[in-house]
């Protein structure tokens, strides 16, 4: 740990030098993810986070993610488009030894749900939550295919393949999974024109603030794909945490977040029942989500407590796709 | 002859040991492991106590459904994918629902009782 760090701070000081920043100070380690770590530092007044890969070494076994390098070109296209996103600083460079990654400002807010959810902080966000998702989801939506970057596109039938053919490679008899993909084969809403989704558009990935929605963060998921995607995600009953009568990050109606979203130039044919679609087929991707992690517990790739625990979730999304299939949820 | 203490005692005294001990010496990322490790000793300790009923009860409920004698799960399991998988059962069938969110409630009510959407679930 203390020589990552100390490599982190070499790395940081090289890219000042380059770039002619104050010294970077301040360094600290915010998460390490399997495909991406976060650390936080300060360059004269300028509070900055350094996204880079683990250790800096290129991840080539991940299945789904853009690369860094995407990713913040990506979050620079949105930002253009009005979407709330993170202002990119500078790219790392190769003479950095950092390996990939970028750096990109540190907003003020919390990305914690239960604390959105309930610190009377938050009650002003809370107030508008529908409308500046609706919104936010808009303006990603409205960016212009052509200044994106390379993008993996799928929509919803092309998902469906994709995320039945991993169960299917997991050998998982599991009649609730069985079901909920026979269901939404039955519910495949029809194409609409492709737009940038952002692909992880739920609580945990939005930072807000005591006035609303700051920024939205950790694009690495971006595709293109049905705008109802993003819309469905963030409803989805484990991204409730806890608070499932309320459909929206457990905080607040589809309605409301439907009409900011069409208000804001989103299209109308993003329905409450493509959402709704968007969002059984939510519960039915984590779970395979879930079955994933499982296998690179069992397998040894990750050995952790942290990938046992996510593993033994799929249960959660079996039991969400029933209910939601019933009617109750 | 059972040896002393049993199996989910000495599970329950590794969860006590994290929570209590470890949880509060450590900070950070090692806390919230350590807040997960108790987790998964505790889901441990509910599948040693209600596992086997559980699985009793799956085989029970899916004979039932599928009017079949078969008594390996795995088998019983297998054949309602097919069903499931060849259409000759949908969502429509209000017995296949209620058999598989009796089935599944049981399940998360092992690996994550505290899940809010069990609420909704019928009741064990």
């Amino acid at each position: 740990m203390a020589s990552d760090y100390d490599d982190v701070l070499a790395g940081l000081h090289r890219l000042a030098g380059r770039l002619g920043w104050p010294e970077p100070r301040a360094l600290q380690r915010l998460s390490g993810g399997a495909s991406q770590e976060t650390w936080a530092f300060v360059a004269g007044e300028r509070a900055l986070i350094l996204r880079r890969a683990p250790r800096g070494v290129p991840v080539t076994t991940s299945t789904q993610g853009i690369g860094l390098v995407s990713e913040a070109a990506v979050i620079e296209a949105a930002g253009a488009a009005g979407a709330p996103a993170p202002a990119v600083a500078s790219l790392l460079a190769e003479q950095d030894g950092l390996g990939p990654g970028y750096i990109m400002d540190r907003l003020e807010g919390e990305t914690l749900a239960r604390r959105i959810q309930r610190d009377a902080a938050f009650a002003e966000a809370r107030d508008g939550f529908a409308q500046a998702c609706g919104a936010a989801a808009a303006a990603i939506h409205a960016t212009p295919l052509a200044c994106l970057p390379t993008l993996p596109e799928a929509d919803a039938a092309a998902q469906l393949d994709l995320y039945e053919a991993a169960y299917r490679g997991y050998g998982a008899g599991r009649p609730a999974f069985e079901l909920g993909f026979a269901a939404l084969r039955r519910r495949v809403p029809a194409p609409i024109p492709a737009r940038l989704a952002h692909g992880d558009f739920r609580l945990g990935n939005l930072m807000v603030a005591r006035h609303g929605l700051a920024a939205v963060l950790d694009w690495e998921l971006a595709h293109r794909g049905d705008p109802a995607e993003d819309l469905g995600w963030i409803c989805t009953p484990s991204w409730r945490f806890g608070a499932i009568d309320k459909p929206v990050g457990g905080i607040a109606e589809v309605g409301p977040m439907l009409e900011a979203y069409w208000a804001a130039g989103g299209d109308r044919r993003v329905t409450a029942e493509r959402v709704r679609f968007w969002t059984l087929f939510g519960s039915l991707k984590w779970g395979v989500m879930c079955l994933t992690m499982a296998k690179l517990f069992e397998s040894g790739v990750d050995p952790s407590v942290e990938r046992a625990a996510i593993g033994r979730r799929a249960s959660e999304t079996e039991l969400d796709v029933l209910l939601m299939l019933k009617g109750l949820l | 002859m059972h040896s002393q203490p049993e199996t989910t005692a000495l599970l329950g005294a590794v969860a006590a040991f994290l929570r209590e001990v470890c949880v509060p010496a450590l900070t950070g990322r090692e806390a919230f492991l350590a807040k997960v490790a108790a987790n998964c000793v505790d889901i441990a300790v509910r599948e040693a106590r209600d596992g086997p009923a559980a699985t009793a009860a799956e085989t029970t409920i899916l004979q039932s459904l599928l009017a079949s004698p078969e008594t390996s799960l795995e088998a019983l399991r297998a054949t309602l994918c097919k069903e499931i998988t060849a259409g000759v059962r949908d969502e429509t069938d209000p017995a296949l629902l209620e058999a598989l969110l009796s089935i599944v409630a049981a399940r998360v009510r092992i690996e994550q009782p505290g899940y809010a959407s069990l609420e909704r679930a019928p009741r064990a």
